[in-house]
């Protein structure tokens, strides 16, 4: 955050707003896993909530949407990427060839 | 000797040395944690059987904690901004609410873990329970990290503001910057533990 004492107070009220979305945001995620609906479709819209509630955070508590600095935007970036990477891969791990022999195997154990 | 570009940004990165570092380190976070995340996927989605987080867990005292967390963010935010618009006094006591409210955090989390190991809800009790504890209590450590650095820069550390108020504000951001990203991952936790 930089500027005058003027742009520090638009900012606090931009704050102010945050946190209210940030509350509304945290009731919505409960209520949500109240609702009636498939596994893979609760986790979906919880972390579509999460997500949007973390963006909000490193957005403007974070001030990364005023980062200049195209260094820290691919660090940043970079990290985000290799970690949705990671999970993708564990996902095809699971979901993918080894998850029809794990699942073969359990089968046969159960016999 | 004066350290270069401690209050200033290097030409090269953009950045001043304090927001490289702090930032350099969240990096390491985010794998440390995104590891973490990765296994509960590959566990969940190969585990044949998989409890309810609200079969263990108390989702309001949950919603509670992930309410104090997201108060003690925005303090710690209002803080900053108060530096920044020169009021000392108000920064204390945004850095005081900061350092408190993550207090309360820890006695509700402490209270929660009374009740598991009651009723024998332990690691070795299941997947899913390892997987808690671990990640919750990994979540604790940083908590009570960011009370020790902030509740220093409440205290002792604030000594600075008169003698150097740009690298003080400077260190309150990278501070703050670590805070919200406890706070970050709490977001995800909360629903990925007790809703999912």
């Amino acid at each position: 955050m930089s500027g005058s004492a003027e742009e520090v107070r638009k900012h606090i009220a931009t704050y102010k707003k945050i946190a209210a979305a940030l509350a509304v945001g945290t009731v919505v995620t409960v209520l949500a896993s109240y609702l009636d609906v498939s596994v893979p479709l609760g986790i979906t819209i919880a972390l579509i909530i999460a997500t949007t509630k973390a963006s909000l955070v490193a957005n403007y508590f974070m001030h990364l949407g005023e980062e200049r600095s195209a260094w820290l935007k691919l660090t940043v970036g970079a990290h985000c990427g290799l970690l949705v990477g990671l999970d993708a891969g564990a996902d095809f791990y699971c979901l993918g060839p080894h998850r029809g022999r794990q699942d073969a195997a359990e089968r046969e154990r159960a016999c | 000797m004066e350290i270069p570009y401690t209050v200033e940004a290097r030409p090269d990165t953009g950045l001043n040395n304090v927001k490289l570092g702090i930032w350099l380190f969240l990096a390491s976070e985010v794998m440390l944690f995104g590891g973490l995340f990765s296994a509960y996927v590959l566990l969940r989605m190969g585990a044949v059987d998989w409890p309810l987080g609200s079969e263990f867990l108390n989702i309001p005292i949950g919603t509670v904690n992930t309410a104090i967390l997201i108060g003690s963010s925005v303090t710690m935010v209002m803080a900053y901004a108060s530096l920044k618009l020169g009021d000392f006094a108000k920064y204390k006591g945004y850095m005081a609410a900061t350092v408190l409210l993550p207090v309360l955090f820890l006695c509700i989390k402490g209270y929660e873990y009374y009740e598991k190991v009651q009723h024998d809800h332990l690691p070795s009790h299941s997947t899913f329970l390892a997987i808690y504890w671990t990640m919750t209590a990994l979540h604790g450590l940083h908590i009570i990290g960011g009370i020790a650095v902030n509740g220093y820069f409440w205290g002792p550390g604030s000594k600075m503001w008169h003698t150097k108020p740009a690298m003080f504000e400077n260190r309150i951001e990278a501070a703050g910057l670590y805070w919200h990203f406890v706070d970050l991952v709490w977001i995800f936790l909360f629903p990925v533990l007790y809703l999912l």
